[in-house]
């Protein structure tokens, strides 16, 4: 040893002292160990909010019941052809719960009486609520103003500069779109590729990459108002000349202290979300090199999700009231206070004190005013067709005979004019956007409900007509299975249960008022995401594992043939080990080409020495060739490996003809497609690449351990990949085990 | 294991899926337990410290907001579970003597290591989990200030402090 051993020496020193994990410590033991210790009723955990009940008599609000919008004023043309034929509307059930209509408030005195309420009952209670309140500050108001007139000047100029290379634009061919919900309605992601650039999110950065010179010809880091502030960009949104760039506006706040401990809780100051507005940026990017802004919008709340139809891009935020504090009480948008008529809510004696605030901003015309409309509530989901926008909310309850639920928001969109038409309650959660489905005048959902008295998981699935009241059930298909994942095509919904069997069920909606199995087909493991790669074949994206757990340390994925929906069958499956990919939870990863039949996905390998260790993770880029309905080759892009005190913010491909980009916050690889060759590298993001592949560098001790090589990821770059090889990713460090590897047939 | 996947196993341990929370716990068992071998001197006392910090970290799983920090908020509590096991234990390692503290032996036994052993068991408590918490975690001065109820300069002071004492302690 040294006279003066350095971190790294004594990092090395100390990783060879420790015996290997003790058996009690192993994995499964811990596992067994909290499944152990689980209380009974807690077995299933479910959330339960009891429902509070108003202990002091509340003031007599003044209520006026407001017709809901008619379903006819719906003057916008859907592209939705309605594919249900059926003559006779079908009868709303008995199990459907009509939703409490929902009401306004006469005036803002009234809406303030609502607030002083709930604080009066929660002081009448003891149960003074704070954490919404206390923390939250006064969003940035008025922040666009300048700017925006700055900007304009640039715009002029900016668009001849663009118009010679036009052309080239016009004859774009096949790259990777963003994989959305519905065909006509766009998704904001963290990246978006245009056919010619490439776009990515982080932070609070903005970059545009050109794919023909390989050069970053833009990074925006638009200043937050005030010092304490932060951006969070998390959606993009491309539109022939116009950039969208929204996301959480942060406000900085000291860390709270934990009740347990007495100490804080986190590690790192850290932003609150109940304290929060989010704002849009929309350029004209005519000029790549030179974006100048439109309009910058903020809204208060945090960004729930966004989608984009035509120019039009509509922003669900939600917005958390303190009822101690009569400032909050009424979100803002563009620093005005949402009018009371623009106010909704179902309880006008509850306790709800959030907002679900849905804006409607055309990007076409960015100066015209933005359309508001706010609900008392909060959102979980949100599903948009080309006209209406369906925000979904999780209800859990102490109640006997239904503890879950899932209410059901419909918002008519015509253009930027927004309208409340209809509310309705499906019992269970409806987990997200893929399992529910506008056909025509129905709306059909798939839900996991709990019975309480036979503790079972029960799976259903629900049609709901233009009144979203319950005309057709398909009750616990299912005994003690959960939905993990929905996809309806056409008349069809293909649905994976989890728990017992794991099937995949072929579920007919023709007639709406009778759902019916048509058939299944059971398999280990379930799939989290399904992608159609062609009328007859059906792509699941998922965990393997045996009947009762999941393994949640591998990617499974499996083809369906659903050519005859009455015995689908799984053609061919694939696991990849020790590995994970965002498509489990994020289906925006999955980019699908159809042209080729290939898709593509991120995948990343745990790295483990032979101590059984966690030592960081290696990213790859996986694409699947698929044909005859069985899996026909595996190509594998190396992106590289990360320490384990390291994460990329995100990892991404995508393509351009025949190139293969991987995207992080900070670099951008391109690869030929065919040979897995890397072409070129560029950091474009050289501060996060150091953060994100670099370990241990810090204010105290950078100036003596640098040079150790097991902390930066260089041997990922050094080795050359040989694709012959295929998926073998390559390790971290000659300690390392090997993985195992898979080899595509 | 990128951030994402991170968020989602949060999310599913917070729905009470033990399974993704043992996931969780694979990126850290090694450190956390490392840590705890030589923060309370004993396997015995670490492997308890980390079981009860697992319990704890999952039950109280829905507090963390922010995913990312899963590293972190694991350390900061195991920081506390091994101080209460120092505690209740009346092991405060200043009063074991080197020789008592049954530190596991080496299967490469390297004088060099041994005598780093020792002088760790000669640090103050706070000392040791700041030298650890940086050794081990790779924590800058801020995130262990963050940690420790303390500020950045302190830490920095301290770490200076105790590297100086290692260092003479293995000079001696």
């Amino acid at each position: 040893m040294k006279k003066d051993p350095s971190f790294v020496e004594y990092k090395k020193i100390l990783n060879n002292e420790v015996p290997p994990l003790p058996e009690k410590l192993s994995e499964s033991s811990i596992v067994q160990m909290l499944e152990d210790a689980k209380p009974q009723q807690e077995k299933k955990k479910i959330k339960l909010f009891p429902r509070i009940v108003a202990a002091a008599a509340a003031a007599a609000i003044a209520i006026t019941a407001v017709q809901m919008i008619p379903w006819q004023k719906k003057v916008h043309t859907s592209t939705v052809k309605p594919e249900i034929t059926q003559s006779e509307t079908p009868e709303p059930l008995s199990i459907s719960k009509t939703a409490a209509p929902l009401s306004q408030f006469d005036s803002r005195s009234d809406l303030d009486a609502y607030f002083k309420n709930i604080a009066a009952r929660n002081e009448a209670d003891d149960r003074i609520d704070g954490v919404f309140g206390v923390l939250r500050k006064k969003s940035a108001d008025g922040f666009a103003a300048e700017s925006v007139a700055d900007s304009a000047a640039v715009t002029n100029g900016a668009l001849t500069a663009y118009a010679t290379e036009k052309d080239f634009f016009a004859a774009t061919g096949n790259y990777g779109k963003t994989n959305t919900r519905s065909a006509d309605v766009d998704e904001g992601d963290v990246i978006k590729n245009d056919g010619r650039y490439l776009y990515t999110a982080s932070g609070g950065k903005f970059s545009i990459i050109d794919t023909q010179t390989m050069q970053c010809v833009y990074q925006g880091e638009p200043e937050p108002e005030k010092k304490d502030q932060m951006y969070a960009f998390s959606s993009l949104y491309v539109q022939g000349d116009r950039l969208v760039v929204s996301g959480t506006l942060y406000d900085g706040r000291e860390p709270i202290d934990d009740v347990y401990f007495g100490v804080r809780d986190y590690a790192f100051p850290y932003y609150d979300v109940m304290a929060s507005a989010t704002v849009t940026l929309v350029y004209d990017i005519a000029d790549r090199s030179r974006p100048a802004l439109l309009r910058a919008a903020v809204q208060d709340g945090g960004m729930e999700s966004s989608r984009m139809v035509g120019d039009v891009l509509y922003t669900v935020t939600t917005y958390y009231a303190n009822e101690n504090k009569k400032s909050t009480y009424v979100p803002s948008v563009n620093g005005q206070e949402i009018p009371c008529d623009r106010i909704y809510v179902e309880d006008p004696k509850g306790d709800a004190t959030g907002y679900i605030v849905l804006t409607a901003l055309d990007t076409a015309q960015p100066k015209k005013e933005i359309e508001t409309l706010s609900l008392l509530g909060s959102s979980d989901c949100i599903y948009c067709t080309t006209d209406t926008l369906y925000v979904l909310r999780h209800q859990y309850w102490e109640d006997d005979d239904q503890v879950r639920a899932t209410e059901i928001y419909a918002f008519s969109l015509q253009g930027t004019d927004l309208a409340l038409q209809s509310s309705g309650t499906v019992p269970g959660i409806v987990e997200d956007q893929y399992a529910i489905d506008r056909s025509g005048d129905f709306l059909r959902v798939t839900s996991t409900d709990y019975d309480y008295k036979k503790d079972v998981d029960v799976s259903s699935l629900y049609v709901l007509n233009k009144n979203l009241e319950i005309v057709g059930a398909l009750k616990d298909f299912a005994p003690d299975e959960q939905v993990k994942s929905t996809r309806f095509l056409g008349n069809t919904a293909y649905v994976v249960t989890f728990r017992n069997t794991d099937p995949l069920f072929a579920i007919d909606l023709s007639d709406p008022a009778k759902p019916a199995i048509l058939g299944e087909v059971k398999l280990p493991g379930f799939s989290e995401y399904l992608h159609p790669i062609s009328d007859t074949l059906l792509l699941g994206v998922g965990y393997a594992g045996d009947e009762q757990n999941a393994n949640y340390d591998c990617v499974k994925l499996s083809l369906f043939d659903i050519s005859d929906p009455k015995a689908p069958k799984e053609t061919d499956s694939h696991i990849i080990k020790q590995a994970q990919s965002d498509v489990n939870f994020d289906p925006r990863a999955f980019v699908f080409d159809s042209e080729r039949s290939v898709f593509g996905m991120p995948v990343s390998y745990s790295i483990f020495d032979s101590n059984r260790n966690w030592r960081g993770t290696n990213y790859v880029y996986k694409t699947f060739a698929v044909k005859n309905g069985k899996f026909a080759g595996e190509k594998a892009y190396l992106r590289g490996s990360v320490d384990g005190y390291h994460y990329d913010t995100f990892f991404r491909g995508t393509y351009i003809e025949n190139k293969v980009y991987t995207l992080t916050e900070s670099t951008v690889k391109e690869f030929d497609m065919e040979s897995c060759k890397k072409l070129r590298t560029l950091v474009y993001d050289a501060r996060a690449e150091e953060e994100s592949e670099t370990a241990l560098k810090d204010d105290w001790i950078a100036e003596e351990e640098l040079d150790d090589e097991t902390l930066t990821s260089q041997t990922a770059e050094a080795i050359p990949f040989d694709p012959a090889q295929s998926a073998s990713p390559v390790l971290i460090d000659e300690t390392t085990t090997a993985l195992p590897t898979t080899q595509a047939p | 294991m990128s951030s994402n996947v991170i968020k989602d196993l949060v999310k599913k341990a917070k729905d009470g899926d033990t399974a993704a929370f043992g996931a969780l716990y694979t990126t850290v068992a090694a450190d956390l337990y490392r840590f705890a071998v030589f923060q309370t001197g004993s396997p015995s006392r670490a492997e308890d410290a980390v079981s009860e910090a697992v319990l704890l970290a999952f039950q109280k799983i829905r507090n963390l907001e922010k995913p990312q920090a899963f590293r972190s908020w694991m350390f900061s509590i195991l920081l506390n579970c091994c101080r209460r096991e120092l505690r209740e234990k009346k092991a405060q390692l200043q009063t074991v003597s080197p020789e008592d503290a049954d530190i596991p032996a080496v299967p490469v036994d390297l004088s060099e290591n041994a005598a780093l052993k020792q002088a760790l068991l000669q640090l103050e408590t706070d000392e040791r989990e700041l030298f650890l918490g940086a050794v081990l975690f790779g924590y800058n001065s801020k995130e262990l200030a963050e940690l420790t109820h303390s500020k950045p300069g302190t830490v920095r002071a301290k770490l200076f402090r105790t590297k100086e004492k290692l260092r003479s302690l293995l000079k001696e």
